[in-house]
């Protein structure tokens, strides 16, 4: 993607630590995982979407903003911030701006 | 957590205050401080950077996307040294060493490019403010600063790769772009009413050139990127070529403009989108119905002396564009837009305040 504002080498390993083991990931670290989610499907068409995922992509966006924004909740994140979590959140607004929400509500 | 959620209708605002917002965040964390200075390791310091220039280079896309004038100063009088360009590999946790920049292409070159083509809009809003009219030589000048710089960074491009393709052509579409609109721009702040080197051949030849990646589905090694195309309707470049098409409905070009228009306007800017992009689309539409009724008025291929009819047409009474479109919209009932009155007072800022493009996009 064309702004880079991860580090592959060590965000993988946190990516891939909380699909280990989720139960025992803080909260923005969910976050972070389902911010990724989010731009990844995104960039993606409809119908790769589908094929990849099984899933029209407008009902996988809610529910994977769901999953990110309740993340931030449990967190209390406003009053909690961390880099981690800062990160989660601009990956997602990066993914944001690429939503046509007037197809994702209908 | 509604902070996090906007409407879903309501995307243009939820953006630019999110954006806000996680730059509030930022400074709590105190991003805006260098991490060196802060005493962090290496590695903390340069992953902070990342962070904190990708949030408030973000930014500049907001003017021309909500027609909001962007407030922050933060690009150019941020302390927080640039983030390096460099491979990932090269910076790791427990690294005793600042990391070397490299010469050639970086997954961080093409960032690097847009910090600093952001803080050129920067300092060219910045012109364009301070002095009335600002002159062509002090917006030039910082054009070819921009272009050195983007020169110096697209050297070891090679087209073949993919990314550093996405770099090349993403970059040089960014910097085409600048220099054009804010060329536009400068025109019209040499004074109200029409200028003879507004709606010129030149002017629409690159309008069209500037548009014409967004329909050009050849370039496979690019498909990847398309959805991003969508995302960033180009407002300032459609709205010239809607002026220019209201000027001179003749104009030997106006066949390809239409084209053009017509691709953009059952696309990007089709009518539902207005939903989730409000007032500017609107905005757009109702240029767009003036200037049919202006072809109209001409006959389509019309040739010679039509030009001031048209522009009288367009002009009308008024003096200056921005009243002429808002009355426009108020009153064109033809183009049934239901527009918020109150936003209205953002026109005056796209039209005048052009803002420069999110970077973390390819245009392709």
């Amino acid at each position: 993607m064309g702004l880079k504002v991860s580090h592959i080498p060590t965000d993988e390993v946190k990516v891939y630590s909380t699909i280990d083991d989720p139960s025992s990931a803080s909260p923005q670290s969910l976050a972070f995982n389902f911010a990724i989610y989010f731009a990844a499907t995104v960039s993606m068409d409809d119908s790769e979407a589908f094929s990849i995922l099984g899933m029209e992509k407008a009902t996988l966006l809610v529910q994977i903003k769901d999953g990110l924004e309740q993340s931030f909740a449990h967190g209390d994140f406003l009053n909690h911030p961390t880099i981690v979590g800062l990160h989660a959140l601009a990956i997602y607004l990066v993914g944001f701006v690429g939503i046509e929400w007037a197809a994702v509500r209908s | 957590m509604y902070i996090v959620g906007p409407p879903f209708h309501n995307h243009g605002k939820g953006i630019w205050i999110l954006d806000g917002l996680a730059i509030r965040i930022a400074q709590s964390l105190g991003l805006h401080r260098d991490g060196k200075r802060l005493g962090l390791s290496y590695f903390q310091a340069e992953i902070r950077r990342r962070l904190w220039w990708h949030l408030i280079s973000r930014d500049g896309r907001a003017g021309e996307d909500y027609g909001l004038e962007d407030t922050n100063s933060l690009l150019v009088s941020s302390e927080v040294s640039l983030p390096a360009n460099i491979d990932d590999t090269e910076i790791y946790p427990d690294m005793q060493q600042p990391p070397v920049a490299k010469k050639g292409w970086t997954p961080m070159t093409f960032t690097l490019i847009n910090i600093e083509l952001a803080k050129s809009m920067k300092k060219l809003a910045y012109i364009a403010k301070k002095s009335s009219p600002p002159t062509e030589q002090s917006r030039l000048q910082v054009i070819r600063e921009a272009k050195d710089f983007v020169d110096q960074c697209l050297l070891f491009c090679n087209p073949v790769i993919p990314q550093h393709r996405q770099t090349l052509c993403c970059s040089q579409f960014l910097l085409q772009k600048l220099d054009f609109i804010t060329r536009i721009q400068w025109i019209i702040r040499q004074g109200p009413g029409p200028q003879a080197n507004f709606a010129t051949e030149q002017n629409i030849s690159e309008a069209l050139e500037i548009l014409k990646p967004r329909f050009n589905r050849e370039d496979d090694l690019l498909y990847q990127f398309s959805w991003a195309r969508k995302a960033y309707p180009q407002y300032h470049v459609t709205m010239y070529v809607l002026w220019h098409l209201c000027l001179k409905p003749d104009d030997p070009r106006s066949d390809e403009a239409w084209e053009a228009m017509e691709y953009l306007f059952s696309n990007e800017l089709r009518d539902e989108y207005n939903l989730t992009s409000g007032s500017k689309t609107a905005a757009l539409w109702a240029l767009r119905a003036k200037a049919l009724s202006v072809r109209s008025t001409i006959g389509k291929g019309g040739q010679g002396g039509h030009t001031s009819a048209g522009m009288s047409a367009f002009y009308g009474q008024e003096q200056t564009r921005e009243q002429v479109i808002q009355l426009d919209v108020i009153g064109n009932n033809d183009t049934t837009i239901d527009v918020d009155i109150a936003e209205w007072s953002d026109w005056d800022v796209l039209a005048h305040g052009f803002q420069f493009d999110n970077p973390d996009v390819l245009w392709q």
